[in-house]
């Protein structure tokens, strides 16, 4: 009698794992190096980020091309779609209208109200004390 | 918030220029006392009533996490007689000036250009 047997072996199983954990790795690596980024106090726009998603996937796509597994096609698909979305955001829901006013140079600020954090009174008279200032209007605090 | 942490370390460049860094958020007020309290060299204004960023157009609608309108990333330089020196809107909101940029940009301005 002749045993069979179904597990397929080992150098067949491990054809292409190296592909798969470097595309897991690249695909992923984008999020951490943003946040050092961020910690860094470099406010650039990370095009890195999909970039390497990107190559994240294709990657994964020739592991997936050397051999077919449930777990490789999930990973593909994730970090396919991780692309996907970073570059959504990176190229369409980041975007800014470009800046035409009315505070246009070389004009007075336009008359305005406010308050400051202390709850003070803040307006367009306040910026005429003889010193530059630099407005800087933000997100704030999410 | 790393736009302010950064421009808060670098107040001394600001302070040689006797120039003074403004900070507008749609923040209402105790959330910019806090902000305050985190920058104590900025100057933080709650604009919750939009009075300021309406008066310069800078709203960036539905921008906030939960759907709501926020100020767009804009920098206005203004001298000291109010009238409007320089302008800047990245083209992302992922991009910010640094304060060596803003510092730049000041010293232009500052040197008549």
């Amino acid at each position: 009698m002749t045993d069979v047997s179904t597990i397929a072996p080992a150098t067949d199983r491990s054809r292409g794992r190296g592909l798969l954990w470097a595309g897991i790795a690249v695909g992923l690596l984008g999020v951490p190096l943003y946040c050092v980024q961020i910690t860094m106090g470099m406010l650039t726009v990370p095009w890195y980020q999909p970039a390497m998603a990107t190559l994240g996937a294709l990657l994964l796509l020739r592991a997936v091309a050397r051999r077919r597994s449930i777990t490789r096609v999930i990973a593909l698909v994730v970090i396919a779609v991780f692309a996907g979305l970073d570059w959504y955001l990176v190229v369409s829901v980041s975007k800014l209208p470009s800046y035409e006013g009315p505070a246009r140079v070389g004009q007075k600020m336009p008359a305005f109200s406010t308050a400051k954090a202390d709850g003070g009174p803040f307006t367009e008279k306040d910026l005429q004390d003889g010193k530059f200032k630099v407005l800087v209007f933000n997100r704030g605090r999410w | 918030m790393a736009e302010l942490g950064q421009l808060e370390k670098a107040y001394q460049e600001f302070d040689k220029r006797q120039a003074r860094v403004i900070a507008v958020s749609l923040d209402d007020q105790s959330t910019s006392a806090a902000t305050q309290a985190d920058f104590p060299h900025l100057l933080v204004l709650s604009d919750k009533d939009r009075g300021l960023v309406n008066a310069v157009q800078v709203i960036h609608e539905k921008s906030s996490p939960d759907g709501g309108d926020s100020a767009a990333p804009t920098t206005i330089i203004v001298d000291g007689d109010g009238t409007v020196r320089w302008t800047f809107r990245p083209d992302r909101f992922l991009r910010r000036l640094s304060p060596a940029e803003v510092v730049a940009a000041l010293d232009k301005q500052l040197a008549g250009d």
